[in-house]
C-alpha cells in the first residue's frame, strides 16, 4: 500500500506547479510508470482519488503512461526491450552485464490545464476533456 | 472548448524524498559512517543477522549503531540493544516501509562522526521499501532458505534496487528442500552480477565473510 504515500507525495508536487497558475484549472496529472517500480496502478489511482480531495488538483484525472524496461547489455553495446521483470539478463549473449536504462521511472510529466470557467457562465456541456 | 495547456513538469515523484537522501549520504559520507539498509519480507532474519553484525563489529574495535522499524513494538530495538550499541526504533503506525525523513529525525542528537557504522533495519516488506531511498550507501537485501527459491522473481523490484543478497538460515537448507542452485540462478536473473552471500547466523556459518564484506566496502566506500 505504498501506492497511498506516493499519491500523497504526487498531490503535494502537482500542487506546487499548478499553483503558479492558478486561473488555470488542472484537468489531468501525466505521469510515466516504469515497468520495474512496483506499482499496482488500481491502487496508485485510488490513492490519487483520496489524495487529491480539498487540492487544486481535485477535478483532476490521473492519466499514467507505463514505461516498459530497457536494458543496455554492454557485452553486445545494445538496448533491447525486456519481455518481463523476471529476467534482466541480456536475451542475447545471456550475460550479466546489463543495466537499467528505462524501467524505474516514477515522474510527473506535465500537467494538462485549461481556464477556469466562471460558474454563472454556461458554455454548453463539456464532454471528455481532451486527451494529449 | 479551449485546447488544454500544457504544463511541462518533468520531476521524479519522490522528488523530495531522495532530495533529503542525497544530502543525508553527503553528511553520512563527510561524517564518515558508512550507511546501509536491510530489506527484506518479515521473519527473513534481518534482526538475528544484525544482532550478530553489531556484537561482532564492536567486539573488534568498531563503533556502531542501528535504527530499526516495524509498525509497532520496540522488541526488535530491545534485541538488538543487547549488543551494546546506541539503538532507535521507529514505529510507523501502519506505514509500511521507511521514508528518509523518517531516518533523519532519528539522527537528532547522534554525533554522526561517533560511528563507524549505521545499519538501518526497514520494515519488514518486499514490495514497498524499494522506492524510498533513505540515504544508505549499501542496500542489502535478505533471503531465507525457508521462504523458498522463487522470492526474487515474484518481487523482482526490490532485489533489482539492492546492491547485494544474503542468503539467511542456512543450517536450515535441507528440512526445506531449498534449491540452493536454483534461488542463485533466481537472484542473478533478476540482478544480474548481484554478490550473494549465504549464512547462517545461528550456527555462524558464513558469517566471517560477510563481516569482511561489510568491512571493506566501508572502506571502498570513504576512499
Amino acid at each position: 500500500m505504498h501506492e497511498l504515500s506516493i499519491a500523497l507525495k504526487l498531490v503535494d508536487l502537482a500542487c506546487e506547479h499548478a499553483s503558479s497558475c492558478q486561473e488555470m484549472q488542472v484537468d489531468a496529472v501525466h505521469i510515466a510508470v516504469g515497468a520495474l517500480s512496483h506499482i499496482h496502478e488500481p491502487s496508485l489511482l485510488s490513492g490519487f482519488a483520496i489524495a487529491r480531495e480539498g487540492t487544486l488538483v481535485s477535478e483532476a484525472e490521473l492519466i499514467i503512461r507505463q514505461v516498459p524496461l530497457v536494458l543496455a547489455c554492454t557485452d553486445c553495446e545494445r538496448d533491447f526491450e525486456s519481455s518481463g521483470i523476471q529476467d534482466l539478463r541480456c536475451p542475447v549473449c545471456h550475460g550479466y552485464s546489463t543495466q537499467v536504462r528505462h524501467g524505474n521511472e516514477l515522474d510527473l510529466e506535465f500537467l494538462s490545464l485549461r481556464p477556469r470557467q466562471d460558474e454563472n457562465i454556461s458554455i454548453g456541456s463539456v464532454s471528455n476533456p481532451a486527451r494529449i | 472548448m479551449q485546447e488544454p495547456r500544457i504544463l511541462q513538469v518533468r520531476t521524479q515523484i519522490l522528488k523530495k524524498n531522495d532530495e533529503l537522501a542525497r544530502s543525508m549520504r553527503e553528511q553520512f559520507l563527510q561524517a564518515g559512517v558508512f550507511v546501509s539498509n536491510w530489506v527484506s519480507s518479515p521473519g527473513s532474519g534481518k534482526t538475528t543477522l544484525l544482532l550478530e553484525t553489531l556484537t561482532h563489529l564492536r567486539n573488534i574495535g568498531q563503533r556502531v549503531a542501528a535504527i530499526v522499524g516495524d509498525l509497532e513494538t520496540d522488541n526488535d530495538a530491545q534485541r538488538l540493544a543487547q549488543s551494546g550499541a546506541p539503538v532507535r526504533q521507529i514505529m510507523t503506525h501502519g506505514c509500511c516501509h521507511l521514508e528518509a525523513n523518517m531516518v533523519e529525525e532519528q539522527l537528532h542528537n547522534w554525533s554522526l562522526s561517533d560511528f563507524d557504522y549505521l545499519f538501518v533495519e526497514n520494515v519488514g516488506n518486499l514490495v514497498c521499501p524499494t522506492s524510498w531511498d533513505l540515504g544508505e550507501s549499501l542496500r542489502v537485501a535478505l533471503l531465507s532458505v525457508t521462504e523458498g527459491e522463487d522470492k526474487p522473481l515474484k518481487y523482482p523490484g526490490l532485489f533489482n534496487t539492492s546492491d547485494v543478497a544474503v542468503l539467511t538460515k542456512i543450517d536450515l537448507s535441507g528440512p526445506c528442500d531449498f534449491d540452493r542452485d536454483r534461488a542463485l540462478e533466481n537472484i542473478q536473473r533478476v540482478r544480474p552480477g548481484m554478490p550473494v552471500f549465504e549464512l547462517s547466523a545461528k550456527s555462524g556459518e558464513g558469517l566471517d565473510r560477510w563481516f569482511q564484506f561489510l568491512i571493506h566496502q566501508r572502506s571502498a566506500t570513504m576512499g
